[in-house]
Order: C-alpha cells, then structure tokens, then sequence
C-alpha cells in the first residue's frame, strides 16, 4: 500500500508539486488525470522515488519510502516512463533488464528470473517478437515491450506514465483489460492517464491534478459528478447507463487555455 | 536477427591473430611466418629473429593494445552519453590526455613511467568537462558533439603551443599529434599495457550495468540502479583507456568512434555484453593493421598511423553522419 503525506516537490528549486495526500489501496486501479503540465508526471516520478521530496513523506506499506535503499524499491515498485531509449536491443534483452533489482554479481540470471521473463513477455503478448529488436518495431510493440520489462520486475506497485501513448484503441483496451488482470492479482497500479474515458471506466480511484494540487481524490462515479473535472479539465462528465460509459462536454467557464 | 556471439568473438579472434602474424612478418623485409616458426626453437638467435623481438613485436603489440584501448572507451562512451557520434577523439578525451601527457613531459622529462598517469587525468578532466556541459545545458546529442569539438580544438591549440615553445618534449613519440608507433619499445609500453588490461576487464565484467545504464536514467534508477555513481565509474574507465593509449601512441583518431559501430554492425546487437569484448578484438586488429599499411606502403618512408587510421576512419564518419540522417532511431 502506497501513502502519502503533504508531498510537495519538483525538479530543484522548481516546486512542482505541492502539499498532496492520498492513500492507494493495494491492488487498486488509480489514474491520474489532469490537464497538460500539473504535474501528473512528477507526482508519479515522486511516488516512484526518482524525484527529491521536498516536504512531506510516502509510506510503503507503513515504512519511509525515502528510507529504503534503492534495489529494494526497485524489488516493490516499478515505474514505466514516458522517455524510452532501447537502441539496438532485444525484446527479451530488454524485457530481461527488468530482473536488474534481483542479480547478484556476476549478473547471471537464474531459472526463477528466465521463468519471470517468460510469464512477463507472454502476459504483455510480445513472446513471438522476443527476438526483434526493439529499435525497429512499431511504436505500440515497443511500448508492449517495455510493460513486458516492467511486468519481469515483478513489484508489488506499478507505476505507468501514460501507458496508452502510440497504441491503436484496439490495443489501449487490450492493455486496460491486462492492467485489470493484473490488479486483480493483487498488483497496485497507478497509470497518469490523456483518455478520460478509459480512466474513468477502468479505475477504482481517480486523482485529478491541478496546477500541482491534488483537486479531488475519489471512485469515478463520484468525480463524475463533481465541479473536479470542470475546473481541472474544462469538461462535464455524464454517464450513460445505456451506453456503459462517459460522455464528456466542454465547459465554457474555463478562462485559461 | 539471432547471431552466435560465440561465432562472432572466435572469427573476431582469428582476425586478430591474423593480423597480428601478418604485422609481425611484413616489413622493410619479409618474414615468412613458417620460416619464422622454425628459427624459434633452434636456440640460435639470427638477425630476423632480432627485428622482430626488439622492433616489430613491440610495434604490433602497442598497435594491438591502443587499438583494442581506444575501441571500447569509444563504445563506453557512446554507451553512457547515449550517444552514436561521441568518441574518444571528437569529444576532446584524448586531446586532454595529449595535453598532460606534453605538459608532463615538459616538466619531468625523465618521468617516462609518469605519462599513462598523467594522461589518465587529462582525459578525465576533458571527460568530466565535457559531460559537465552536456549535464547543465540538457544538451541535445548534437550540441555535446559541437562542445566537445570545440574542447578538442582549444586542448590542441594548447598542444601546440607548448610544443613549440619545447620542441624537445616528445622527442621520444614521434608524430604525436596524428598518433604513431614508430618509437615504440616494450619498456615504453609499461605500464599503459597494465591500465589498458585493467581498463578492460573492468569495462567487460560490468558490461551488463552498461546496458542497463543506457536505457536511461529513469528506468535504470527505477531497476535499482544508482544510475550517478555507475556512470562515474564508466567514465573513469573510459579515460584510464584513452589515456593509456594516447601516452605511447599520441593522438590517434576515429578508432574509438568507428569499431564500436563496426562491433554493433557484427553481432547485430548494441549490447555491450557482446560487443565490449568484440571492439576489443577489432580494434586490436583494425589498427595493428592500419600500422602495419602505414610502414610498408611507402616503404622505405613511413606514414604516422594515425594518418592510415583518418584515410579510413574519416570517410566512415561521413557515411555515419548522412545515414543517421531521416533513420527511425539512433544507434
């Protein structure tokens, strides 16, 4: 279980984010929402200890996450980036990379980690392109590559920056059926979200950002139904029971953008 | 694409050793291999066997061990500055270990064994600088090729300027700045040869940290990774490599920037668990040759090895810049 308290930070002296406190139950879905640049990404590059707090604290299971030597994090919480630069590798190399946190010197892995490897590329479907190389695949394998390498790591907490980006639809739903899958195996998972739709259908939390605050912290249907989305996002959400799902409206009142 | 690594690294091998027999032979006369052979073991020392104990031996040798040096510094740094076009000799690691080395010997001159040290600082400094400035611009991979461009060039004015006010200090490497061996002895080469080894074996046993390192910061950091000091620690390899060399050999270029793109091209890979130990192979091999080409294609008159290296080297960068050119990625 993740916890924070009154987090405040950002790059340097640059404050980004400040004073948010949430807690995410364990093996629950929560997206992140919000508009371009409040901060989505730092929150999680915070949670995923790869950003400096500035103020405040995150709990991992109740224990000082700031505390924690870096390849024990790494052995609970996994964080799949937006910026990805594999070069000229493997699928299964880079997908192997995801075991780092476990190798002992010399760096040989063990039966365990080539089973983990396995499971991981056949559960993110890149098992038949694990000999490509990633450089040379298409933007949606490529991403499915890094989950497959996130997925070996094998954490408790999985932390995505936008996960969807350079998918087809097909595939968005395809990834949000394996992020349900996995969090029904009891898997956390945090995603920072551009589809409202998605993150509104598919997550049991919502955490709508503005301008570095947390607005509002709660189940879709209830964030629906609030001014959160308005004044964070610009837009009025409406379910259809017909329809199973949202459908979204511009707001005028919104002065910025 | 799957290739046999260990089918790569035993043919990169074979070259190897066959250039070294063929470095080894060839010269102002030639030595038939098999002749050569036989000579060894009848216990009479001739006059061939002389040539090639005290003058092409440790000729053949300091090629092979400059080339294999300057080849994975090359891809190391490539390897942690994410980038394809940085190498030893463009981003000004070699100019400053050329600086101390001139400096050094300048102001010792007797201090022979001094000049792999004194080189391996100045290529740390020109590393640090140079990344320094990459790190505080954020700057793009094209930005830190100009940078350390422009390190280089300053660095080698600075060269030039003490060799002219000293002409004696490099008495004993001859052509300096375009890198040579003519002047080589197996005294010379201690201990370059000791932080060439080590330098090495290091790159090589934490070769896997390298390719984590360079998926980038963020994911290697999340892998558990303390992405700062693993990168420091290349770094430091990258210059005790370049350094070593450059203290026997001068300022050879393009080695460091063509054969870790001739190793990737090989084994269709750019993990450095495959292709640390295969640069160091071909670039044993490339530049044992190019030497080789420079004493005997004009003979009796000699070209500076480096100059081979640039007729061949140069082109090879050009090809690489207009092919990087509308690519999907970057090597």
């Amino acid at each position: 279980m993740l916890e924070l308290k009154n987090v405040s930070g950002g790059y340097g002296k640059r404050l980004v984010i400040s004073d948010v406190s949430a807690e995410l139950p364990k093996g629950g879905i929560t997206s992140v929402i919000g508009a371009n640049g409040c901060g989505k990404s730092t929150l999680l590059m915070l949670c995923a200890g790869l950003l400096p707090m500035s103020s405040g604290e995150i709990l991992l299971n109740g224990k000082d996450m700031s505390a924690m030597p870096r390849n024990e994090l790494a052995r609970r919480i996994s964080y799949l980036g937006q910026i990805k630069s594999a070069g000229s590798i493997s699928v299964r190399a880079l997908v192997s990379h995801g075991r780092f946190p476990y190798l002992g010197y010399p760096r040989r892995y063990t039966a365990e980690d080539r089973e983990k490897i396995d499971e991981a590329m056949e559960l993110a479907r890149v098992t038949d392109i694990a000999e490509e190389i990633v450089g040379e695949l298409s933007g949606g394998q490529q991403q499915r590559a890094y989950i497959a390498m996130t997925l070996a790591q094998d954490t408790e907490i999985l932390l995505m920056d936008e996960p969807l980006t350079f998918l087809d639809i097909s595939h968005q739903l395809e990834l949000m059926e394996l992020i349900r899958k996995l969090s029904g195996m009891g898997k956390t998972i945090v995603t920072v979200m551009h589809d409202l739709n998605l993150a509104l259908t598919y997550s049991d939390k919502v955490a709508v950002m503005e301008k570095g605050r947390l607005a509002a912290f709660d189940t879709p249907r209830n964030i629906a139904c609030t001014d959160a989305l308005a004044s964070a996002l610009g837009v009025k959400a409406a379910y259809s029971e017909e329809a199973k799902q949202y459908f979204f409206q511009r707001c005028l009142q919104r002065a910025e953008e | 694409m799957k290739t046999n690594k260990a089918a790569v690294f035993g043919l990169c091998f074979v070259v190897l050793i066959i250039s070294a027999v063929f470095g080894v032979c060839s010269g102002a006369v030639w030595i038939s291999p098999f002749k050569l052979a036989a000579d060894a073991f009848d216990g009479i020392a001739s006059p061939d066997e002389r040539i090639i104990m005290y003058i092409r031996l440790p000729r053949v040798l300091g090629a092979m061990l400059s080339g294999a040096a300057l080849a994975v510094s090359g891809a190391v740094i490539q390897s942690v500055l994410a980038n394809p076009l940085a190498a030893p000799n463009i981003i000004g690691v070699n100019a400053g270990a050329g600086l101390l080395t001139v400096l050094c010997a300048a102001f010792f001159p007797g201090a022979v064994k001094l000049l792999p040290t004194a080189a391996f600082l100045g290529a740390f400094g020109a590393v640090m600088l140079v990344y320094g400035i990459a790190k505080k611009t954020g700057a793009s991979r094209m930005t830190l090729v100009l940078a350390g461009i422009g390190v280089s060039s300053l660095l080698n004015a600075v060269i030039d300027t003490v060799t002219t006010l000293c002409p004696d200090v490099l008495a004993g490497i001859s052509s300096f700045k375009s890198g040579g061996f003519s002047g080589v002895t197996v005294k010379s080469l201690f201990p370059a040869w000791l932080f060439i080894a080590v330098g090495i074996a290091a790159a090589v046993m934490l070769s896997h940290d390298l390719d984590v390192l360079a998926l980038g910061d963020n994911t290697a950091r999340s892998l558990g990774m303390n992405a700062g000091a693993v990168r420091f620690i290349f770094l430091v390899i990258a210059a005790l490599l370049a350094g070593a060399s450059v203290s026997f050999s001068g300022l050879i270029g393009f080695v460091g920037l063509i054969v870790p793109h001739m190793a990737r091209k090989i084994t269709g890979t750019s993990e450095n668990t495959a292709v640390l130990p295969v640069c160091a192979l071909l670039g044993g091999a490339f530049l044992c040759l190019c030497d080789t080409l420079a004493r005997t294609v004009f003979a009796p008159y000699e070209l500076p090895t480096g100059i081979v290296v640039s007729y061949i080297g140069v082109p090879f960068f050009i090809w690489l810049l207009i092919r990087k050119k509308g690519g999907r990625h970057g090597a």
